[in-house]
């Protein structure tokens, strides 16, 4: 399977993406009111369970599009820049000290890094918990970039070596502003590292 | 170094308009180009500035008829669906607006003359009414008659609609139905394999030609095709006999082989098409 990348007919779409922002995605997530299934969305919204279902039978669901979306990624990137590249999940809404935390895009991760050997680096985190934009609705506030490059933070710990490219891995991208915060913290820390963003699905707005 | 060479959906639409503005293109051609470019995507056949040229083209003609959203699904793409490979020609490239997932629930076409009796109308509906009850995704045409009475029908019965339209995603045929396209674009799905630019460059005669090809495509985006009516020149069809050639049923409602003026209904039974005399047998088929 070959990534896509966000370009003039998608990047509409995801209103904070600027035209040199590099984004990456295999699949598309078409959300909708009542019906709406697909392969893909039925892959997202298993990876999206929350973690208080960890004790249901659904739950195999979400383990299973964990190695699913990690197949997938790491079939579809060269092996020759994922030898030289870093790999960073994108810190999840809730914070690690919170029970809502899930790991899911830590476990792609390193189910990639199992196969590939490749090196996958927590180096973002964010201070504090907030509410996950899938649970946001339209009428609740989502955080711009601006909002969100103020609680992420680069984790000093895991800074070196400095990164040679950066991965930044998300599962779905919606309007951008999760990654352009992400970029603009890892950007001041290493100035000279080209980064992109890989998802494995892009939101498509449909109507 | 890149993470991989990544697909531009935006480069792709234009090299495969670009292709589409060569003399002579058609389906058949462009599917035997690619059959000779295997592993080809449409940029790998045509230079980078025409491409973003005629994507930009192609663009403006959407925005000048009012297009706002849109999406294009290419092969070697993940949402691509493999079932468009079982045509002759298949599609390199396609254009929708709407709910792309539509594709992959159950669904099946229903299809006939633009000129129906009212007794094909009132099958029509009742058809779809429980089809729609049964679960299954409505697939058409837009064309008048049976086609806009089977997709009329999945939205009143609640269920859920395709088109597959002749026409670019800027154009509408039959123009009284543009209100129909519209709401089906908004809240279902509507497809076009129509290249864009070509067909706004070309005149009606040539451009009437789009309309048997897309049948093929309706054909392959379903698990059968139902014939209410059709006369013995119908473009309905192109698409029985695609239907055939794709290993999808066909089902042919029974009042066709009472006609007897038609010689097509036992034609197409003998070659695999099945004669429909109840909904139960509709159902018999689609197990």
């Amino acid at each position: 399977m070959k990534f896509s990348k966000i370009d003039e007919l998608t990047r509409p779409e995801h209103i904070y993406l600027a035209q040199d922002d590099v984004c990456y995605y295999l699949r598309e997530y078409t959300p909708r009111v009542g019906f709406c299934h697909s392969d893909t969305n039925s892959i997202v919204q298993n990876f999206k369970k929350p973690v208080d279902r960890r004790n249901r039978p659904e739950w195999a669901y979400k383990e299973q599009s964990v190695l699913q979306i990690a197949l997938e990624l790491r079939q579809s990137f060269s092996p020759k820049w994922l030898r030289a590249a870093t790999l960073v999940p994108m810190p999840p809404s809730a914070s690690k000290d919170d029970p809502r935390y899930d790991d899911r895009l830590v476990r792609v991760l390193r189910a990639i890094r199992v196969e590939a050997n490749c090196d996958v680096r927590e180096l973002l985190v964010q201070t504090g918990s907030t509410e996950p934009d899938h649970n946001a609705g339209e009428a609740r506030h989502r955080l711009t970039p601006d909002e969100r490059e103020e609680i992420f933070a680069v984790d000093p710990a895991l800074v070196s070596p400095a990164p040679a490219q950066i991965g930044v891995v998300d599962d779905v991208l919606t309007n951008g502003s999760h990654f352009v915060a992400a970029k603009r913290v890892l950007r001041r820390q290493f100035p000279h590292a080209p980064i992109i963003g890989i998802f494995f699905a892009r939101r498509q707005i449909a109507a | 170094m890149a993470a991989s060479t990544p697909i531009s959906p935006w480069r792709e639409l234009g090299a495969y308009e670009s292709l589409w503005l060569r003399d002579g293109a058609s389906f058949a051609k462009l599917a035997r180009l690619f059959r000779e470019h295997a592993q080809a995507l449409p940029s790998d056949l045509v230079a980078v500035d025409q491409a973003e040229d005629t994507a930009r083209k192609a663009l403006a003609i959407l925005r000048a008829a009012g297009i706002g959203r849109f999406g294009v699904r290419m092969n070697r793409t993940a949402e691509y669906p493999e079932k468009l490979r079982h045509a002759v020609n298949p599609v390199e490239l396609l254009y929708y607006q709407g709910y792309w997932p539509l594709v992959e629930t159950r669904s099946v076409a229903v299809v006939g003359t633009r000129h129906p009796s009212a007794d094909s109308l009132c099958r029509t509906r009742s058809i779809v009414r429980r089809l729609v009850k049964d679960g299954f995704t409505i697939v058409s045409g837009l064309a008048a008659g049976v086609d806009t009475a089977a997709h009329m029908a999945a939205i009143e019965q609640g269920g859920q609609t395709v088109a597959v339209i002749g026409t670019s995603l800027a154009g509408c045929y039959p123009p009284q139905n543009r209100a129909l396209q519209a709401r089906l674009a908004a809240e279902y799905l509507l497809v076009s394999q129509v290249p864009i630019v070509r067909y706004s460059v070309q005149h009606a005669p040539q451009n009437r030609l789009f309309f048997p090809e897309r049948n093929a495509t309706m054909s392959a985006l379903t698990e059968a095709t139902i014939i209410v009516e059709a006369g013995e020149t119908s473009g309905t069809l192109v698409q029985a006999r695609a239907a055939l050639q794709q290993g999808r049923k066909l089902l042919i409602l029974d009042n066709c082989f009472q006609d007897p003026s038609l010689t097509w209904p036992l034609r197409l039974a003998k070659k695999g098409a099945l004669r429909v005399r109840s909904y139960g047998d509709i159902v018999k088929a689609l197990g």
